[in-house]
């Protein structure tokens, strides 16, 4: 049970002898052109993750099979007889004396000059296993393109069931189990989620603090983005313990403000130049979203959530995923790798590269849970300065190759 | 010197066994009860024989033994053991401590404790700073190097020099395991290990000077006035220092003795002192081993961002603001009902709504900081801390009964009677009932019944200027929707909320006169009787005189005749009598 929503006017903060210059500097901080702030709420982000609206017969051909399988079939397409990829399976699954030597031959099925290589580090030099797609009609997310309902591959949002919805990303994630979401599940993706969860407490906080008139009203606000120097504390539960508070970097490359509204209590932003957060090198080394979007609801209860979204370099996504080998491949993730990397390749959607028109970002949108937070500049630092506004007008996208 | 000798039946050089546990505990049950006959005041003693003076013989606390081997063999030494539960008595565990005795289960906690503190004491990294001497040979007996050994930690352990019996007695040990294992510091081990488990180190003995005469008062002798004296200052064993001023006599003078206390309350060690009394005052025990009405239980599916760290640093919260306040600070003991200047932790400030920045690298314990609460805001003084509010709560629902009570007893030293046996909490708890929606509602409704309404009147009026706090102590301003009314009264005196009530207690005159009496129990180790009733009376008028310094009544305490007076009415054995009896086990 969280306490009474926490409605930082300025003025009216919570007892602030030691921290109201800190107070001020945050204000001091928003952009000029923002109105006159007179309500401030600061978060901290709870939860991170792919956001997966999966429903029944969503998947072409049915979810990913079970990794043994997967692998089984890469092995036999390797030339081995399918009697020994079952056995060396088994002996990997099994854990005994022979599980070493099935590791190595899983780990090094990727064929470079029909030598075996390292498959986790190089995820081309495995035959695309493809892993299933999502077709079906829903999808959270944003129109990025601007093409609304013309927009091909596109999705439907479930919830404010705009047309023309780009997250590719979820066609490549969305039919694996551990990625997969209500309600066609009962929690949110177990990847994400767990990882999350588990990393939270080791890696600094990301922050999120929106300014306007009065939240309680429609109206313009400000939304800065950014990362903290401290790492969140958990409660007795285990969950993002709120009303902690921390202190912003002063690292310009983790600052974003953004310019929105808010209405009915949910919060989009207006202007929509790139993001850029440093997270954790483990899960998600870096957010860098170009056509940047946000979708979120402040909760009567104080919390937020919602979902931000944009074009994202996919090779951000897939990294820390590939360095976690065949441990998160048959583990936390149970995805396969080399078949992520094929999949996330070919549904890109945006950023062709100039030379070889191989898409390099894919459109997204992430789920985030957020608690009320107190935000105070380092001390000893400058507020950071805000980023500058990214040109409006993104060079056109292209589609990807292979789209569905 | 009136010390007596417990020559204790001998375990194994090497290994311990069953004789000397039922000897220890044939003797402490012996020590249990003959205190409990002789403690004034003490439960169940119809006839007590000490008519003044403190608790003869008084059970180590486990912070007292966690403080004497850290400050006799250093604070890296782990303990390594667990304590029992000690026995709140009249208000204060320092009082209960006089009627413990020792249960088989904790005699092998204390052994496997002494065995391993010794273990580490005599360890090859630190023998040579803990052993004055360099033996003749390591691996073979070394008499003279064992004597300066043991004669020096013994006389620190058993806080008096020991008796040339009981010096030849831990040399012997020494001697013989040293030849059977042909290990010098193994000799050593064993003989420190006893010493550890002897009723001498573990009980605290305050021996008498002189011969004991029914109706003729009689005083402590000058090591175990160094005894009262460092553990009601300090919390923990007399120094090496205070040891040479009562060896010279330097305590029996009440100059001399001045001159001690005044430089033992100057010496950073009376926080000790004084945070181990307030932790006593304050039931903080009730931390470790949950009392029913007194813990930091919390239903975490309602309080889940009480987690342990805020409980832990709850306790530590209240702590530092008394001593900042009363000693670093010397100030109004009133204050500390109404004092805005605390010291919070990231976890603390979490539950209070305050930013409160790390000032330390993720991953590292983050230092104390102070802080001032607003002015205006509703936190003031330490009932509006978690450790009060928080601590005097259900699991899962704020109590105004439970917290009325404590400020009751706690603070203000009055006896609040125990509900009826048969009485129905049913109303009370039921936060459901779309009739009472808030807890002033519900505890009107309960107060109907006249068997509840006298004692609820005595907490419900004060308690209820509480309710803006939540059982995991957060604030709120209203339940079940309903705005919280926090109006209270207290002894005729009305006020709104916590800050209201902060004012009401430290304008109470009740609340200094209980610390005194308190302070006062809690010196002698026994509940003051009648006759000590002129020497509170004038502690009290003493203690307005010094604008309610803490560190004045103190002085006025440690310096007082009565402190270390013995009487014996005559009517059960007496002290001596008790400790000879002991010798003889």
């Amino acid at each position: 049970m969280h306490g009474p929503m926490r409605l930082f006017k300025p003025g009216s903060w919570p007892p602030l002898a030691m921290f109201s210059a800190g107070a001020i500097a945050i204000l001091s901080i928003l952009p000029a052109k923002s109105a006159p702030a007179s309500e401030t709420r600061s978060y901290v982000v709870s939860l991170f993750t792919n956001a997966a609206y999966s429903t029944k017969d969503d998947c072409q051909g049915g979810v990913d099979p079970y990794h043994v399988q997967q692998l089984t079939d890469e092995l036999v397409a390797l030339g081995m007889s399918r009697a020994k990829a079952e056995k060396t399976l088994e002996a990997y699954e099994g854990g005994g004396p022979e599980s070493a030597a099935a590791r190595d031959m899983i780990t090094n099925r990727g064929r470079v000059n029909g030598k075996p290589v390292n498959a986790y580090v190089n995820p081309a030099a495995v035959i695309d296993p493809k892993l299933h797609w999502v077709i079906g009609r829903y999808a959270y997310g944003f129109n990025l393109d601007g093409r609304g309902a013309d927009s091909p591959n596109s999705f439907e949002d479930p919830v404010t069931h705009e047309m023309g919805v780009n997250n590719q990303l979820f066609r490549v994630f969305g039919c694996a189990t551990d990625f997969r979401g209500p309600p066609a599940t009962l929690a949110t993706p177990s990847f994400y989620t767990v990882e999350w969860s588990t990393l939270r407490p080791s890696f600094p906080a990301w922050l999120i603090t929106i300014t306007g008139d009065d939240l309680s009203k429609n109206g313009p606000v400000t939304v800065e983005i950014t990362r903290s120097l401290d790492h969140v504390l958990l409660n007795a539960q285990g969950n993002t313990e709120p009303n902690a508070t921390f202190r912003i970097d002063p690292d310009p490359r983790s600052h974003n403000v953004f310019q929105g509204q808010i209405n009915d209590g949910v919060v989009t932003l207006t202007d929509h130049h790139d993001l850029h957060l440093i997270g954790d090198p483990v899960l998600v080394s870096r957010l860098d979203l170009s056509h940047t979007h946000l979708r979120l609801t402040l909760k009567p209860n104080g919390d937020a959530e919602g979902i931000i979204g944009g074009y994202q370099p996919w090779m951000e996504i897939f990294a820390p995923i590939g360095h976690g080998a065949i441990n998160f491949e048959q583990g936390q993730a149970g995805v396969d790798i080399p078949g992520l990397y094929w999949a996330l390749r070919n549904l890109a959607d945006a950023d062709p590269d100039p030379k070889t028109g191989q898409n390099q970002s894919i459109s997204t949108a992430w789920a985030i849970g957020a608690v009320p937070a107190f935000i105070v500049p380092a001390q000893g630092t400058a507020p950071p300065p805000p980023v500058q506004l990214a040109v409006e007008n993104k060079p056109q996208r292209a589609t990807a190759p292979g789209s569905p | 010197m009136m010390h007596k000798l417990i020559p204790l039946p001998r375990r194994s050089p090497v290994a311990p066994t069953i004789g000397l546990a039922s000897a220890c505990l044939a003797l402490a049950a012996m020590l249990s009860s003959s205190v409990q006959a002789a403690s004034a005041g003490g439960s169940g003693s119809s006839a007590p024989s000490v008519a003044a003076g403190p608790a003869m013989l008084v059970r180590l606390s486990p912070n007292e033994y966690r403080q004497i081997v850290a400050d006799v063999f250093g604070s890296d030494i782990a303990i390594g053991g667990r304590f029992a539960p000690e026995i709140r008595q009249d208000g204060l565990l320092a009082i209960g401590a006089g009627s413990e005795s020792i249960t088989a289960d904790e005699l092998d906690q204390y052994q496997a404790m002494a065995q391993s503190i010794a273990a580490q004491v005599l360890d090859e990294s630190r023998r040579a700073v803990m052993v004055p001497c360099t033996p003749t040979s390591a691996t073979a007996s070394d008499d003279h190097c064992a004597r300066n050994f043991i004669a020096e930690v013994g006389e620190l352990l058993y806080r008096r020099p020991l008796t040339e019996e009981e010096l030849r007695t831990q040399i012997g040990i020494a001697h013989k395991t040293a030849q059977q294992t042909r290990d010098f510091y193994a000799g050593l081990q064993d003989s420190l290990g006893d010493m550890l488990v002897s009723p001498q180190f573990l009980f605290k003995w305050y021996d008498v000077k002189g011969p004991i005469k029914a109706g003729a008062p009689s005083t402590l002798d000058a090591y175990a006035r160094a005894s009262k004296l460092s553990f009601l200052l300090w919390d923990s064993a007399p120094n090496q220092e205070l040891l040479d001023a009562a060896r010279r006599g330097k305590l029996n003078s009440q100059k001399g003795l001045a001159r001690q206390v005044d430089s033992m309350l100057a010496s950073p060690r009376l926080q000790n002192g004084v945070r181990a009394f307030f932790s006593d005052m304050l039931e903080f025990q009730c931390a470790d081993f949950p009392c029913e009405d007194s813990n930091f239980v919390k239903d975490t599916t309602i309080y889940p961002d009480f987690t342990p760290q805020v409980a832990a640093d709850a306790e530590e919260q209240t702590l530092r603001t008394l001593v900042d306040l009363l000693i670093t600070r010397d100030g109004d003991y009133r204050d500390v009902f109404i004092t805005r200047n605390t010291f919070l932790t990231p976890a603390l400030g979490a539950i209070y709504g305050v930013p409160l920045p790390r000032t330390s690298p993720n991953g590292e314990p983050t230092p104390w900081q102070a802080y001032a609460y607003a002015p205006g805001d509703p936190r003031a003084g330490i009932l509006s801390e978690i450790s009060f509010v928080a601590f005097h709560s259900h699991p899962g629902l704020a109590s105004a009964t439970l917290r009325g009570r404590a400020l009751r007893e706690d603070i203000l030293c009055q006896k609040v009677p125990d509900p009826p046996p048969n009485v129905s909490f049913k109303l009370v708890m039921d936060t459901t009932n779309p009739e009472y929606k808030t807890a002033r509602e519900r505890l009107s409704a309960h107060r109907s019944n006249p068997v509840c309404a006298g004692c609820h009147r005595l907490m419900d009026p004060i308690g209820l200027a509480m309710e803006n706090f939540d059982s995991d102590g957060s604030f709120r301003t209203r339940e079940n929707g309903v705005p919280i009314d926090t109006s209270g009264e207290l002894d005729r005196v009305k006020f709104t909320g916590m800050t209201g009530l902060g004012k009401a207690v430290a304008n109470d005159p009740a609340a200094p006169a209980c610390l005194v009496s308190r302070l006062a129990a809690y010196a002698l180790g026994r509940k003051p009787t009648k006759g000590d009733s002129a020497w509170v009376t004038d502690l009290k008028k003493a203690f307005i005189a010094d604008h309610y310094r803490l560190p004045a009544l103190l002085r006025q305490i440690a310096t007082s005749d009565m402190l270390y007076r013995v009487e014996w009415n005559g009517a059960t054995p007496s002290p001596t009598v008790i400790s000879t009896v002991a010798s003889r086990q």
